[in-house]
Protein backbone atom coordinates (compact mmCIF):
# COMPACT_ATOMS: atom_id res chain seq x y z
CA UNK A 1 0.00 0.00 0.00
CA UNK A 2 2.84 2.38 1.42
CA UNK A 3 4.63 1.74 -2.52
CA UNK A 4 1.21 2.91 -4.38
CA UNK A 5 1.09 6.17 -1.87
CA UNK A 6 4.75 7.12 -3.14
CA UNK A 7 4.03 5.55 -6.71
CA UNK A 8 1.08 8.14 -6.71
CA UNK A 9 2.99 10.83 -4.70
CA UNK A 10 5.77 11.17 -7.28
CA UNK A 11 3.19 11.01 -10.37
CA UNK A 12 2.06 14.63 -9.36
CA UNK A 13 5.75 15.43 -9.58
CA UNK A 14 6.41 13.72 -12.70
CA UNK A 15 3.51 13.07 -14.73
CA UNK A 16 3.47 15.35 -17.75
CA UNK A 17 6.17 17.98 -16.25
CA UNK A 18 8.99 17.42 -18.58
CA UNK A 19 11.85 18.90 -18.13
CA UNK A 20 12.11 20.05 -21.83
CA UNK A 21 9.51 19.57 -24.32
CA UNK A 22 10.10 18.25 -27.62
CA UNK A 23 10.01 20.97 -30.15
CA UNK A 24 7.11 20.50 -32.46
CA UNK A 25 9.29 20.57 -35.88
CA UNK A 26 11.48 17.91 -36.79
CA UNK A 27 13.62 20.86 -38.46
CA UNK A 28 14.28 22.80 -35.27
CA UNK A 29 17.36 23.51 -33.68
CA UNK A 30 17.68 24.44 -30.17
CA UNK A 31 19.47 27.02 -27.96
CA UNK A 32 19.97 27.60 -24.03
CA UNK A 33 18.20 31.16 -22.69
CA UNK A 34 21.77 32.51 -22.04
CA UNK A 35 22.06 35.44 -19.43
CA UNK A 36 23.99 38.90 -21.02
CA UNK A 37 25.17 41.98 -18.76
CA UNK A 38 26.34 44.75 -20.07
CA UNK A 39 27.22 47.62 -18.21
CA UNK A 40 30.15 49.48 -16.67
CA UNK A 41 31.58 46.53 -14.47
CA UNK A 42 30.10 43.43 -16.53
CA UNK A 43 30.86 42.72 -20.54
CA UNK A 44 29.03 39.14 -21.66
CA UNK A 45 30.99 36.83 -24.90
CA UNK A 46 29.47 33.97 -26.07
CA UNK A 47 32.09 31.30 -27.70
CA UNK A 48 30.47 30.34 -31.05
CA UNK A 49 31.60 27.40 -32.48
CA UNK A 50 29.93 25.23 -35.24
CA UNK A 51 28.01 22.38 -33.86
CA UNK A 52 26.93 20.88 -36.56
CA UNK A 53 30.31 21.38 -38.43
CA UNK A 54 31.67 18.61 -35.84
CA UNK A 55 29.11 15.62 -36.94
CA UNK A 56 29.53 16.41 -41.19
CA UNK A 57 30.91 18.30 -43.54
CA UNK A 58 29.15 21.29 -44.39
CA UNK A 59 28.10 23.56 -47.03
CA UNK A 60 29.27 27.34 -47.36
CA UNK A 61 25.81 27.75 -47.23
CA UNK A 62 25.26 26.32 -43.68
CA UNK A 63 28.48 28.37 -42.18
CA UNK A 64 26.32 30.61 -39.64
CA UNK A 65 24.55 30.59 -36.71
CA UNK A 66 21.28 33.32 -35.66
CA UNK A 67 21.14 34.75 -32.44
CA UNK A 68 18.04 36.22 -30.73
CA UNK A 69 18.80 38.58 -28.14
CA UNK A 70 15.99 39.76 -25.57
CA UNK A 71 15.84 42.36 -22.72
CA UNK A 72 14.63 41.67 -19.24
CA UNK A 73 11.64 41.82 -19.86
CA UNK A 74 11.90 38.94 -22.50
CA UNK A 75 11.03 41.08 -25.61
CA UNK A 76 13.10 40.40 -28.72
CA UNK A 77 15.64 43.35 -29.46
CA UNK A 78 17.39 42.06 -32.25
CA UNK A 79 18.16 39.13 -34.39
CA UNK A 80 21.37 38.28 -36.47
CA UNK A 81 23.15 36.02 -38.42
CA UNK A 82 26.37 35.30 -37.61
CA UNK A 83 29.22 33.81 -39.85
CA UNK A 84 31.14 31.15 -38.31
CA UNK A 85 34.02 29.04 -40.63
CA UNK A 86 33.86 25.13 -39.59
CA UNK A 87 35.80 23.89 -36.68
CA UNK A 88 36.67 26.92 -35.77
CA UNK A 89 36.17 29.21 -32.56
CA UNK A 90 34.94 32.79 -32.74
CA UNK A 91 34.67 34.74 -29.21
CA UNK A 92 31.10 37.38 -30.02
CA UNK A 93 31.42 40.53 -27.54
CA UNK A 94 27.61 40.99 -27.06
CA UNK A 95 28.27 44.21 -26.40
CA UNK A 96 28.37 44.72 -30.14
CA UNK A 97 25.40 42.94 -30.80
CA UNK A 98 23.05 45.28 -28.54
CA UNK A 99 20.73 48.13 -29.89
CA UNK A 100 21.05 51.38 -28.24
CA UNK A 101 19.41 51.47 -24.75
CA UNK A 102 19.13 47.68 -24.32
CA UNK A 103 19.36 48.04 -20.45
CA UNK A 104 21.70 46.89 -18.82
CA UNK A 105 21.14 42.65 -18.75
CA UNK A 106 18.42 40.00 -20.46
CA UNK A 107 18.72 37.06 -22.07
CA UNK A 108 20.26 35.20 -25.62
CA UNK A 109 19.80 32.26 -27.38
CA UNK A 110 22.12 30.63 -30.02
CA UNK A 111 20.61 28.78 -33.42
CA UNK A 112 22.45 26.68 -35.47
CA UNK A 113 21.65 26.47 -39.11
CA UNK A 114 20.81 23.05 -38.98
CA UNK A 115 20.70 20.10 -37.67
CA UNK A 116 22.78 17.32 -39.47
CA UNK A 117 21.41 13.86 -40.79
CA UNK A 118 23.53 12.07 -38.98
CA UNK A 119 21.82 13.57 -35.26
CA UNK A 120 17.86 14.11 -37.04
CA UNK A 121 17.86 10.27 -37.60
CA UNK A 122 18.47 9.87 -34.08
CA UNK A 123 15.51 11.41 -33.60
CA UNK A 124 17.27 14.25 -31.69
CA UNK A 125 18.04 17.75 -32.53
CA UNK A 126 21.56 20.04 -32.24
CA UNK A 127 21.42 22.14 -28.94
CA UNK A 128 23.23 25.55 -28.47
CA UNK A 129 24.45 24.68 -24.58
CA UNK A 130 28.11 26.67 -24.95
CA UNK A 131 30.06 28.81 -22.71
CA UNK A 132 29.19 32.19 -21.70
CA UNK A 133 32.14 34.58 -20.45
CA UNK A 134 31.76 37.16 -18.19
CA UNK A 135 34.21 39.79 -17.33
CA UNK A 136 34.36 42.33 -14.34
CA UNK A 137 35.47 45.81 -13.80
CA UNK A 138 39.09 45.89 -15.27
CA UNK A 139 39.78 42.39 -15.40
CA UNK A 140 41.57 40.72 -18.44
CA UNK A 141 39.81 37.18 -17.19
CA UNK A 142 36.72 35.83 -18.51
CA UNK A 143 34.70 34.21 -15.62
CA UNK A 144 33.03 31.21 -17.87
CA UNK A 145 29.93 29.36 -17.37
CA UNK A 146 28.04 26.42 -18.99
CA UNK A 147 24.53 26.23 -20.50
CA UNK A 148 22.52 24.37 -18.34
CA UNK A 149 18.61 24.04 -19.85
CA UNK A 150 17.63 23.24 -23.40
CA UNK A 151 15.10 25.98 -23.31
CA UNK A 152 14.03 27.72 -26.67
CA UNK A 153 13.43 26.06 -30.15
CA UNK A 154 13.73 27.54 -33.54
CA UNK A 155 13.00 27.05 -37.13
CA UNK A 156 13.56 28.94 -39.79
CA UNK A 157 10.63 31.76 -40.74
CA UNK A 158 8.69 30.65 -37.20
CA UNK A 159 8.70 32.28 -34.29
CA UNK A 160 11.01 30.59 -31.25
CA UNK A 161 9.17 27.73 -28.85
CA UNK A 162 9.36 27.73 -25.50
CA UNK A 163 10.66 24.56 -24.34
CA UNK A 164 10.36 24.75 -20.50
CA UNK A 165 7.39 23.50 -19.09
CA UNK A 166 5.44 24.65 -15.54
CA UNK A 167 4.84 22.06 -12.96
CA UNK A 168 1.51 20.84 -11.55
CA UNK A 169 2.85 21.53 -8.01
CA UNK A 170 4.94 24.13 -6.61
CA UNK A 171 8.43 22.93 -6.48
CA UNK A 172 11.25 24.10 -4.67
CA UNK A 173 14.95 24.27 -5.28
CA UNK A 174 17.33 24.62 -2.86
CA UNK A 175 20.83 25.78 -3.67
CA UNK A 176 23.75 23.39 -2.54
CA UNK A 177 25.62 26.31 -2.28
CA UNK A 178 26.54 28.64 1.14
CA UNK A 179 26.68 32.26 0.59
CA UNK A 180 29.46 33.57 2.68
CA UNK A 181 30.66 36.63 3.71
CA UNK A 182 32.21 39.51 2.11
CA UNK A 183 30.98 38.38 -1.07
CA UNK A 184 27.95 39.68 -2.93
CA UNK A 185 25.75 37.35 -4.67
CA UNK A 186 23.31 38.28 -7.43
CA UNK A 187 21.28 35.30 -7.99
CA UNK A 188 19.81 35.16 -11.90
CA UNK A 189 16.89 33.51 -12.76
CA UNK A 190 15.32 32.70 -16.19
CA UNK A 191 11.67 31.91 -17.66
CA UNK A 192 11.82 29.03 -20.25
CA UNK A 193 8.41 28.55 -20.01
CA UNK A 194 5.66 30.26 -22.68
CA UNK A 195 3.67 32.04 -19.78
CA UNK A 196 4.36 34.39 -17.10
CA UNK A 197 6.05 32.47 -14.07
CA UNK A 198 5.90 33.39 -10.43
CA UNK A 199 9.14 32.91 -7.84
CA UNK A 200 9.50 33.21 -4.46
CA UNK A 201 12.83 34.01 -3.32
CA UNK A 202 13.59 33.16 0.09
CA UNK A 203 16.56 33.71 2.65
CA UNK A 204 17.62 31.54 5.26
CA UNK A 205 20.41 31.16 7.30
CA UNK A 206 22.28 28.33 7.86
CA UNK A 207 19.69 26.94 10.86
CA UNK A 208 16.89 27.97 8.51
CA UNK A 209 15.29 30.41 10.38
CA UNK A 210 13.69 32.62 7.38
CA UNK A 211 15.71 35.85 6.93
CA UNK A 212 14.40 37.56 3.43
CA UNK A 213 11.62 36.69 1.59
CA UNK A 214 10.85 38.32 -2.27
CA UNK A 215 8.77 37.62 -4.80
CA UNK A 216 8.66 38.21 -8.95
CA UNK A 217 6.47 37.34 -11.55
CA UNK A 218 8.67 36.74 -14.66
CA UNK A 219 6.97 36.45 -18.45
CA UNK A 220 8.44 34.33 -20.83
CA UNK A 221 12.20 34.51 -21.71
CA UNK A 222 12.86 37.46 -18.54
CA UNK A 223 15.26 37.48 -16.43
CA UNK A 224 15.48 38.55 -12.94
CA UNK A 225 18.01 39.21 -10.25
CA UNK A 226 17.79 38.53 -6.74
CA UNK A 227 20.71 40.29 -4.21
CA UNK A 228 22.07 38.84 -1.60
CA UNK A 229 24.78 40.42 0.16
CA UNK A 230 25.39 38.34 4.05
CA UNK A 231 26.99 40.66 6.53
CA UNK A 232 27.88 38.00 9.31
CA UNK A 233 26.77 34.91 8.49
CA UNK A 234 26.55 32.16 5.97
CA UNK A 235 23.48 32.11 4.60
CA UNK A 236 20.90 29.36 1.74
CA UNK A 237 18.60 30.36 -0.55
CA UNK A 238 15.52 28.27 -1.72
CA UNK A 239 13.53 29.27 -5.05
CA UNK A 240 9.93 28.19 -4.94
CA UNK A 241 7.99 28.40 -8.40
CA UNK A 242 6.35 25.97 -10.62
CA UNK A 243 9.18 25.67 -12.81
CA UNK A 244 10.22 22.40 -13.32
CA UNK A 245 13.96 23.19 -12.60
CA UNK A 246 14.85 26.96 -11.49
CA UNK A 247 18.20 25.97 -11.35
CA UNK A 248 19.76 29.83 -11.40
CA UNK A 249 22.94 31.35 -12.45
CA UNK A 250 24.86 32.83 -9.46
CA UNK A 251 27.21 35.73 -9.70
CA UNK A 252 29.53 36.13 -6.98
CA UNK A 253 31.45 39.55 -6.51
CA UNK A 254 34.39 41.11 -4.40
CA UNK A 255 36.94 43.49 -5.00
CA UNK A 256 39.03 40.54 -6.12
CA UNK A 257 37.14 39.55 -8.79
CA UNK A 258 34.16 37.33 -9.94
CA UNK A 259 32.97 33.96 -9.86
CA UNK A 260 30.33 32.72 -12.40
CA UNK A 261 28.51 29.24 -11.76
CA UNK A 262 25.11 27.02 -12.33
CA UNK A 263 23.47 26.11 -9.27
CA UNK B 1 25.03 10.36 -3.98
CA UNK B 2 28.44 10.89 -5.79
CA UNK B 3 31.77 11.69 -4.46
CA UNK B 4 32.81 15.01 -4.30
CA UNK B 5 36.66 15.34 -4.96
CA UNK B 6 38.43 18.62 -2.92
CA UNK B 7 40.32 19.99 -6.06
CA UNK B 8 44.28 20.87 -6.34
CA UNK B 9 45.57 22.77 -8.63
CA UNK B 10 49.31 25.05 -8.73
CA UNK B 11 49.30 27.88 -6.07
CA UNK B 12 45.83 26.63 -5.19
CA UNK B 13 44.10 25.22 -2.12
CA UNK B 14 40.89 23.25 -2.59
CA UNK B 15 37.99 23.58 -0.83
CA UNK B 16 34.96 21.51 -0.83
CA UNK B 17 31.45 22.61 0.38
CA UNK B 18 29.28 19.51 1.02
CA UNK B 19 25.58 20.43 2.27
CA UNK B 20 23.42 17.74 3.82
CA UNK B 21 19.99 19.09 2.25
CA UNK B 22 18.74 18.41 -0.59
CA UNK B 23 18.07 20.32 -4.06
CA UNK B 24 14.97 20.06 -4.43
CA UNK B 25 11.48 19.28 -2.14
CA UNK B 26 10.10 16.59 -3.70
CA UNK B 27 11.97 13.40 -4.79
CA UNK B 28 11.77 12.68 -0.73
CA UNK B 29 15.06 13.75 0.71
CA UNK B 30 15.73 11.85 4.30
CA UNK B 31 16.32 14.27 6.89
CA UNK B 32 18.39 12.00 8.82
CA UNK B 33 22.17 13.35 10.34
CA UNK B 34 25.18 11.95 7.43
CA UNK B 35 28.57 10.42 7.77
CA UNK B 36 30.89 12.75 5.96
CA UNK B 37 33.86 9.85 4.48
CA UNK B 38 36.85 10.45 3.01
CA UNK B 39 37.55 7.69 0.64
CA UNK B 40 41.17 7.02 -1.15
CA UNK B 41 42.82 4.90 -3.43
CA UNK B 42 46.31 3.54 -2.48
CA UNK B 43 46.64 1.68 -5.62
CA UNK B 44 46.05 -1.64 -5.15
CA UNK B 45 42.91 -1.08 -2.43
CA UNK B 46 40.20 1.98 -1.43
CA UNK B 47 40.41 3.61 2.11
CA UNK B 48 37.96 4.87 3.62
CA UNK B 49 37.68 7.08 6.89
CA UNK B 50 34.80 8.46 8.32
CA UNK B 51 35.53 12.09 9.46
CA UNK B 52 32.47 13.95 10.13
CA UNK B 53 29.05 13.61 11.39
CA UNK B 54 26.81 16.10 9.38
CA UNK B 55 23.01 17.22 10.67
CA UNK B 56 20.30 17.74 8.73
CA UNK B 57 20.30 21.17 6.80
CA UNK B 58 23.88 21.75 7.53
CA UNK B 59 27.05 22.38 4.95
CA UNK B 60 30.41 22.26 5.99
CA UNK B 61 33.51 23.33 4.16
CA UNK B 62 37.19 20.85 3.97
CA UNK B 63 40.43 21.50 2.65
CA UNK B 64 43.41 18.65 2.91
CA UNK B 65 43.99 20.49 5.96
CA UNK B 66 41.14 19.41 7.65
CA UNK B 67 41.70 15.66 6.54
CA UNK B 68 43.85 13.35 8.66
CA UNK B 69 47.69 12.98 8.64
CA UNK B 70 47.85 9.72 7.35
CA UNK B 71 46.03 10.15 4.56
CA UNK B 72 49.62 9.91 1.76
CA UNK B 73 50.19 13.17 -0.23
CA UNK B 74 49.30 13.29 -3.65
CA UNK B 75 46.29 11.60 -3.77
CA UNK B 76 42.87 12.42 -4.62
CA UNK B 77 40.82 13.03 -1.92
CA UNK B 78 36.85 11.82 -2.33
CA UNK B 79 34.11 13.23 0.04
CA UNK B 80 30.71 11.46 0.16
CA UNK B 81 27.69 11.96 2.75
CA UNK B 82 26.15 8.50 3.49
CA UNK B 83 23.84 7.33 5.89
CA UNK B 84 26.29 4.48 7.71
CA UNK B 85 30.10 4.52 7.47
CA UNK B 86 32.09 3.17 4.47
CA UNK B 87 33.91 0.05 4.62
CA UNK B 88 37.72 1.00 6.06
CA UNK B 89 38.97 -1.03 3.09
CA UNK B 90 37.50 -1.99 0.00
CA UNK B 91 38.40 -3.60 -3.58
CA UNK B 92 36.22 -1.67 -5.44
CA UNK B 93 35.03 1.97 -5.01
CA UNK B 94 32.23 1.95 -2.88
CA UNK B 95 28.89 2.12 -3.71
CA UNK B 96 27.42 5.90 -2.81
CA UNK B 97 23.52 5.91 -3.30
CA UNK B 98 22.01 9.09 -4.48
CA UNK B 99 18.44 10.00 -3.78
CA UNK B 100 18.30 12.64 -6.14
CA UNK B 101 18.23 12.41 -9.97
CA UNK B 102 16.96 15.98 -11.31
CA UNK B 103 19.25 17.45 -10.15
CA UNK B 104 21.94 15.61 -9.09
CA UNK B 105 23.11 16.25 -5.21
CA UNK B 106 26.26 18.34 -6.02
CA UNK B 107 29.20 19.88 -4.12
CA UNK B 108 30.62 23.52 -3.74
CA UNK B 109 33.84 22.21 -5.66
CA UNK B 110 36.14 25.39 -5.61
CA UNK B 111 39.92 26.49 -5.82
CA UNK B 112 41.49 29.50 -3.20
CA UNK B 113 44.37 31.51 -3.81
CA UNK B 114 45.80 33.92 -1.46
CA UNK B 115 44.05 36.84 -3.67
CA UNK B 116 41.15 34.88 -5.36
CA UNK B 117 39.02 32.57 -5.62
CA UNK B 118 36.88 30.06 -8.58
CA UNK B 119 34.33 27.11 -8.38
CA UNK B 120 31.84 25.35 -9.62
CA UNK B 121 28.91 22.90 -8.41
CA UNK B 122 29.66 19.50 -9.50
CA UNK B 123 29.93 15.55 -8.64
CA UNK B 124 32.07 12.78 -9.67
CA UNK B 125 30.42 9.55 -10.44
CA UNK B 126 33.25 6.66 -11.21
CA UNK B 127 33.58 6.12 -14.78
CA UNK B 128 33.44 2.72 -16.86
CA UNK B 129 37.39 1.59 -17.69
CA UNK B 130 36.86 1.29 -20.84
CA UNK B 131 35.29 4.69 -21.38
CA UNK B 132 36.56 7.44 -24.12
CA UNK B 133 37.32 11.16 -23.79
CA UNK B 134 36.11 13.35 -26.30
CA UNK B 135 35.86 17.05 -25.92
CA UNK B 136 35.87 20.49 -27.79
CA UNK B 137 36.67 23.42 -25.45
CA UNK B 138 36.70 26.62 -26.23
CA UNK B 139 37.84 27.89 -23.05
CA UNK B 140 41.17 28.95 -23.92
CA UNK B 141 41.79 32.59 -22.97
CA UNK B 142 44.74 33.61 -24.72
CA UNK B 143 45.85 37.00 -23.44
CA UNK B 144 49.68 36.86 -22.50
CA UNK B 145 49.32 37.24 -19.00
CA UNK B 146 46.93 34.53 -18.66
CA UNK B 147 48.25 30.97 -17.57
CA UNK B 148 45.69 28.05 -18.67
CA UNK B 149 45.49 24.65 -17.10
CA UNK B 150 43.54 21.26 -18.06
CA UNK B 151 42.79 19.70 -14.76
CA UNK B 152 41.54 15.75 -15.54
CA UNK B 153 39.50 14.54 -13.36
CA UNK B 154 39.33 10.85 -13.29
CA UNK B 155 37.25 7.87 -10.80
CA UNK B 156 36.81 4.33 -11.85
CA UNK B 157 35.65 1.56 -9.66
CA UNK B 158 38.99 -0.27 -9.65
CA UNK B 159 41.38 0.98 -7.13
CA UNK B 160 44.58 0.88 -9.99
CA UNK B 161 45.97 4.29 -10.90
CA UNK B 162 46.77 3.15 -14.57
CA UNK B 163 48.67 5.53 -16.75
CA UNK B 164 47.42 6.36 -20.96
CA UNK B 165 47.29 9.37 -22.86
CA UNK B 166 45.60 12.17 -23.76
CA UNK B 167 46.04 14.13 -27.29
CA UNK B 168 45.29 17.64 -28.17
CA UNK B 169 44.74 18.27 -31.60
CA UNK B 170 43.18 21.43 -33.67
CA UNK B 171 40.52 20.90 -35.15
CA UNK B 172 41.20 22.34 -38.46
CA UNK B 173 44.31 22.03 -40.33
CA UNK B 174 46.51 19.32 -41.65
CA UNK B 175 49.38 19.74 -38.69
CA UNK B 176 46.84 18.91 -36.27
CA UNK B 177 48.39 17.33 -33.13
CA UNK B 178 49.40 19.78 -30.61
CA UNK B 179 50.41 17.79 -27.85
CA UNK B 180 50.12 14.22 -25.90
CA UNK B 181 49.87 13.99 -22.11
CA UNK B 182 50.17 11.18 -19.56
CA UNK B 183 47.31 11.41 -17.32
CA UNK B 184 46.47 8.55 -14.70
CA UNK B 185 42.95 7.26 -13.12
CA UNK B 186 41.96 7.88 -9.73
CA UNK B 187 43.21 11.45 -9.66
CA UNK B 188 43.42 14.95 -10.77
CA UNK B 189 46.19 15.42 -13.50
CA UNK B 190 47.36 19.07 -14.24
CA UNK B 191 48.41 20.13 -18.08
CA UNK B 192 49.59 23.41 -18.83
CA UNK B 193 48.09 24.40 -22.12
CA UNK B 194 50.00 27.67 -23.04
CA UNK B 195 52.98 25.90 -24.27
CA UNK B 196 50.40 24.86 -27.08
CA UNK B 197 50.32 28.22 -28.88
CA UNK B 198 46.80 27.89 -29.74
CA UNK B 199 44.90 30.72 -31.27
CA UNK B 200 42.14 33.05 -29.97
CA UNK B 201 40.18 31.45 -32.90
CA UNK B 202 41.25 27.98 -33.25
CA UNK B 203 39.10 25.06 -31.76
CA UNK B 204 40.97 22.02 -30.30
CA UNK B 205 39.99 18.75 -29.15
CA UNK B 206 41.08 16.58 -26.78
CA UNK B 207 41.18 13.24 -27.18
CA UNK B 208 42.06 10.27 -24.75
CA UNK B 209 40.66 6.65 -26.39
CA UNK B 210 41.09 4.89 -23.51
CA UNK B 211 39.73 7.00 -20.32
CA UNK B 212 37.38 8.81 -19.79
CA UNK B 213 36.87 12.24 -17.23
CA UNK B 214 35.73 15.27 -16.17
CA UNK B 215 38.03 18.05 -18.15
CA UNK B 216 38.54 21.31 -15.92
CA UNK B 217 39.67 24.56 -17.39
CA UNK B 218 41.39 26.65 -15.13
CA UNK B 219 42.68 29.88 -15.83
CA UNK B 220 44.69 32.64 -13.86
CA UNK B 221 46.30 35.85 -14.09
CA UNK B 222 49.54 36.24 -13.00
CA UNK B 223 49.62 36.63 -9.39
CA UNK B 224 46.48 34.56 -8.84
CA UNK B 225 44.43 37.61 -8.58
CA UNK B 226 41.47 36.43 -10.77
CA UNK B 227 40.96 32.86 -11.49
CA UNK B 228 38.25 31.04 -13.44
CA UNK B 229 36.93 27.26 -14.00
CA UNK B 230 34.84 25.93 -15.68
CA UNK B 231 34.01 22.45 -17.64
CA UNK B 232 33.37 21.04 -20.84
CA UNK B 233 30.59 19.53 -21.92
CA UNK B 234 30.42 15.54 -22.97
CA UNK B 235 29.34 15.17 -26.48
CA UNK B 236 25.97 14.35 -25.81
CA UNK B 237 25.32 17.68 -24.68
CA UNK B 238 25.21 18.80 -28.08
CA UNK B 239 21.64 17.06 -28.74
CA UNK B 240 18.67 17.08 -27.05
CA UNK B 241 16.10 13.83 -27.41
CA UNK B 242 16.28 10.92 -29.32
CA UNK B 243 19.26 8.77 -29.10
CA UNK B 244 21.45 11.39 -27.60
CA UNK B 245 24.19 8.70 -26.64
CA UNK B 246 23.65 7.41 -30.21
CA UNK B 247 24.89 10.41 -31.42
CA UNK B 248 27.90 10.51 -29.00
CA UNK B 249 29.28 7.56 -30.46
CA UNK B 250 28.75 8.73 -33.92
CA UNK B 251 30.81 12.19 -33.16
CA UNK B 252 33.65 9.85 -31.20
CA UNK B 253 33.44 7.68 -34.04
CA UNK B 254 34.52 10.39 -36.52
CA UNK B 255 36.96 12.32 -34.02
CA UNK B 256 38.77 9.46 -32.01
CA UNK B 257 39.74 7.19 -34.71
CA UNK B 258 41.14 10.34 -37.09
CA UNK B 259 44.82 9.85 -38.00
CA UNK B 260 47.19 12.52 -36.49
Amino acid sequence: MTSYINLFRLATWKLWQPLVAVPSSAKSVVSDLFVWRNSSIFKTYFELTSIPSLFENISPYQRHATIFIFDACGCKINEQILTIEPCMRRTLDLSYLLPNESGSCGTFAIFHSHTPDSVSTLGSFVAERGYVGYSYQSSILLSYAHGNLDAVAFQANSPVQMLGRSSLRRRSYMLQHLLTPPYYYEIAVVNPTNSSQTIRFDVLSICGRLLQTSKVSLKSRALHFFPVSPEHENLKIVLHSRLVMARPLVFRSHDSGLDVFHG
Amino acid sequence: MPFYPILSAPSCIGRTTLCNFPPNNWEKPSKTPKFVNITWSSGSIWNSITLDYLTYGIAKSYTLADLPTDIPQGVLPLLSLTSSPLPRLSQVLPTVSSPNQLPTWRASLELISSNASTSYQGELDPLPENASLLTFPPLLQTHSTINNFLLFLNLERSPVMRKTYLKIFRCCYTSRLLGEFSIVSNSITCISLDSLNIQANELPVFVSPNMSGVPLFFATTEGFTSMSLEHTHPPASYVIHGKRWAAQKYLKSRWISQPD
